[in-house]
């Protein structure tokens, strides 16, 4: 009886204690919750109202509208006299790295108001971390495009024109018989039941989170490598080396993809420090009615002047790490926001967004 | 070898089991010594030599001075050898810059000169092998064998950030057998998973906010600096203890006590108070090696000796304007509260509520010093004071500040707790079952946490 007892004082005392951390954790963010809800139409969304701490890379204390995107609550119904922008991209669009009144988005709006001052001027983040292209295009179509953007932003960097890891709970893309085919087999997929099923624990336990961190770890094969501290960088897996069939494969969907976004409202900016490495989509570029612009144009300013553009850069040793970088620092998203508003202003001016007359000299 | 990675957990998990089935006292020795120098290799084998070289030469000098007490050069070759080991290595790149800024020369060193390897710990254990020699010569120990010499300068748990032990408690220890009792090992336990709890889950999540704004200060705002600068203090007191709560907890598992490095500071009453309970090892070492001296072995305080004494105290923790005027805040404090207060505190948790204003006044005096000690720049400070002078709400006020309380919060309830553990007079925590129950949640949820994120440094290991 007493040892009986004695177990349930442990086990009691144990989860009191847990509960105690747990709480801990999340009210001072240590680790965050989920960001992730399902959507039966676009998939994996963020959580309209999240309140997060972003710490790991950079300072970001940021929340998702009530829209479910990052930013100030623009509606989906465009009030008269608006020029709404509609950014697309990946993590570095997100960027979870500074807070909004420093993200790119919060310039570009700012720059882009004093030049419009007779308009209001809306710029919609629609960045979310891990997406290629595929991702981009099926979120403007299934999400951003509620929001009756005048113009889509795309960044896009070598690496999003391939897709390296397929999140179960978004589309795909695929070419069969010559042709583009969105995949939307998610929705019925077991894994979305099972999904649902458990969100709420992943969504409301940041000690769960931490757990799923290690697991995955784990099958990624780091165990041993960080109870021996041999690899620091442990979440980097690596791009794997693509072949030139491949690269025709993804230059193909690209094309495919871009095919069907309007010229007149599309922006292309290939946000990578390195130029295009891809030459078939160069091709691609080339040929169609897009203008790349690249971003690296205004980095380099920033590099040449010995300022860093980056949260961090990889000093270790491990090769699987050496010359990695983080994301955009704050003087990145600064010279880049106010980059983006120039040409910006000239695309909407040349375009017919909006006439002469409304904008500023 | 970090504190806080697997790696020195099964590096100790292997070294108590072979020091266990070791018999003899002098084979234990031995392997800790081996231990010690395998753990120091770790970071860099050519600081081996560094510590290897200091501890002969404290070991020889040390004999000097038996032989013939009233000669007092191999004391001052000691200190001088032991502080030119220290200045270079720790200050050389300062004085030279300094200099060369003063003088607008260029001194001509190259890449190599000026970037001199900076050895873990020196700091520590220089200040250790200066007090074995003057308590040598002032007959508060015997001088050593050469086993024990090297064991006590090298032993590994307190290498690179202290405690400061005292040759005289730290060495009969070594003469005795050295075997943990059941006491030991249990609070040993209980301090490495409390001190690791209060590194990983504590000082190195409270230090992501704090790297961040003081990175760069001109992107943030007024109240989230302010936040910044308690975090920080939450962060230094968490990240420090931790070390000592592991350093101990090690220690004892060997059958060893070090002395306690900290005694609540968060409830000192005054600044007099503060520093009887921050840092003890440093703060006594000061006092007894150089500040008594430097007053004619009086207790009473001095201006002049205590301001020298807290200029070179705050120099010590880096070598930089800001930790000079650090340290010079610091002696003035005290000094003004040496004229105006009496220090007959306890150095306790126990408070009463007429108590709670002279704490937050002395948390308000400690954290302006903390404020000088972590800004990167001193070209910072116009930015960072403008920032308070305009001050702006921010969008994100709020969150910051339920952040800083909750770790505020959290730290204060930890300390209660260590209190109530420490004191046996909780009926409740005094079942062992519900120690044991919190501690496995605490060490599994600290494990875990320390395995998806990448390990940081110490604070104090950069001094």
């Amino acid at each position: 009886m007493k040892r009986i007892k004695d177990i349930l004082i442990l086990g009691l005392t144990f989860t009191v204690m847990m509960i105690a951390l747990e709480s801990y954790i999340k009210w001072a963010f240590v680790m965050s919750v989920s960001h992730s809800d399902y959507d039966e139409t676009i998939g994996r969304i963020r959580r309209p109202n999240m309140r997060y701490v972003w710490n790991t890379e950079g300072l970001g204390v940021r929340e998702y509208n009530s829209f479910g995107y990052l930013g100030p609550s623009y509606g989906k119904e465009k009030k008269d006299n608006t020029i709404r922008v509609a950014l697309i991209g990946d993590s570095f669009v997100e960027g979870f790295q500074v807070f909004e009144r420093n993200h790119f988005r919060s310039v570009l709006e700012r720059t882009l108001q004093s030049y419009f001052p007779d308009k209001t001027i809306e710029v919609l983040n629609f960045g979310r971390s891990g997406f290629n292209v595929c991702k981009m295009y099926c979120y403007q179509q299934d999400f951003a495009s509620q929001f009756s953007p005048d113009l889509y932003v795309y960044l896009i960097a070598n690496e999003d024109y391939v897709e390296f890891s397929s999140d179960p709970v978004l589309p795909t893309c695929n070419i069969v018989n010559d042709s583009l085919v969105l995949d939307y087999s998610f929705r019925e997929s077991p894994y979305v039941q099972k999904y649902n099923r458990f969100k709420f624990l992943t969504q409301n336990f940041a000690s769960l989170q931490i757990a799923r961190n290690c697991f995955a770890l784990i099958q990624r094969g780091k165990l041993h490598k960080i109870l021996l501290d041999i690899s620091y960088k442990a979440n980097y897996q690596g791009i794997p080396e693509l072949n030139d069939s491949t690269v025709q494969y993804y230059a193909n969907l690209t094309s495919m993809l871009f095919d069907r976004l309007d010229p007149q409202r599309t922006m292309i900016f290939n946000r990578s420090e390195d130029s295009l490495i891809f030459e078939p989509i160069r091709d691609y570029y080339d040929q169609k009615s897009f203008v790349l612009h690249d971003i690296e144009d205004t980095i380099s300013v920033l590099v040449n002047s010995g300022i860093e553009t980056r949260t961090w850069y990889s000093k270790h040793w491990n090769s699987e790490t050496k010359g990695l970088r983080g994301h955009w620092n704050y003087e990145s998203h600064n010279t880049i926001g106010i980059y983006l508003a120039k040409k910006i202003r000239r695309f909407i001016k040349r375009n017919g967004i909006v006439t002469e007359e409304n904008s500023s000299p | 070898m970090l504190f806080n990675t697997f790696l020195y957990f099964i590096f100790l998990f292997a070294f108590l089991v072979i020091f266990y089935i070791l018999a003899r006292n002098d084979w234990k020795k031995g392997l800790i010594l081996l231990s010690s120098y395998g753990f120091y290799a770790y970071w860099d084998y050519r600081f081996c030599f560094l510590l290897l070289g200091l501890s002969l030469l404290t070991y020889l000098l040390a004999g000097r001075i038996e032989k013939n007490r009233d000669a007092s050069a191999p004391l001052v070759i000691g200190i001088a050898v032991n502080l030119l080991a220290l200045l270079i290595f720790r200050y050389f790149n300062f004085f030279i810059e300094s200099f060369e800024v003063a003088l607008g020369l260029n001194s001509g060193l190259g890449y190599i000169e000026r970037n001199l390897i900076f050895p873990v710990g020196v700091s520590f254990y220089t200040l250790q092998s200066i007090a074995y020699l003057i308590d040598v010569k002032k007959q508060r120990t015997e001088r050593a064998n050469l086993l024990d010499t090297l064991v006590y300068i090298a032993f590994f748990p307190k290498l690179v950030a202290g405690p400061l032990v005292r040759s005289y408690s730290f060495l009969p220890q070594l003469k005795s057998p050295l075997k943990a009792n059941r006491q030991q090992v249990e609070s040993g336990a209980f301090l490495i998973v409390i001190g690791l709890f209060r590194k990983v889950l504590i000082a190195d999540p409270a230090g992501k906010y704090v790297d961040n704004i003081f990175k760069q200060p001109e992107y943030f705002l007024g109240p989230e600096i302010l936040c910044a600068l308690f975090l920080f203090a939450i962060q230094i007191y968490a990240d420090f203890s931790a070390y000592t709560f592991i350093a101990r907890g090690s220690a004892k598992l060997m059958g060893i006590e070090m002395m306690r490095n900290f005694k609540f500071p968060l409830f000192s009453r005054n600044i007099i108070d503060f520093w009887q309970r921050w840092h003890i090892s440093f703060a006594e070492w000061f006092k007894d090696y150089l500040y008594l001296p430097l007053n004619n072995n009086n207790l009473t305080i001095s201006f002049i000796p205590l301001l020298i004494t807290a200029l070179i105290a705050g120099f010590w923790h880096g070598a930089d304007w800001n930790f000079l005027i650090f340290g010079l805040y610091h002696g003035l404090v005290i000094w003004i509260t040496s004229k105006v207060v009496s220090n007959n505190y306890s150095s306790g948790i126990t408070i009463k509520l007429s108590d709670i204003p002279a704490i937050l006044i002395t948390f308000f005096v400690v954290l302006i010093g903390w404020f000088f000690y972590r800004i990167d720049d001193l070209s910072d400070l116009p930015i960072i004071m403008d920032k308070f002078q305009n001050w702006e709400s921010s969008e994100v006020s709020m969150t910051m500040v339920q952040i800083t309380l909750v770790f505020v919060v959290t730290v204060i309830i930890l300390e209660i707790f260590e209190h109530l553990y420490q004191i046996k007079k909780s009926k409740l925590i005094n079942n062992k079952y519900v120690r044991l129950g919190a501690m496995l949640a605490i060490f599994g949820m600290t494990l875990l946490y320390m395995f998806q994120t990448e390990p940081s440094a110490f604070i104090y290991f950069h001094f």
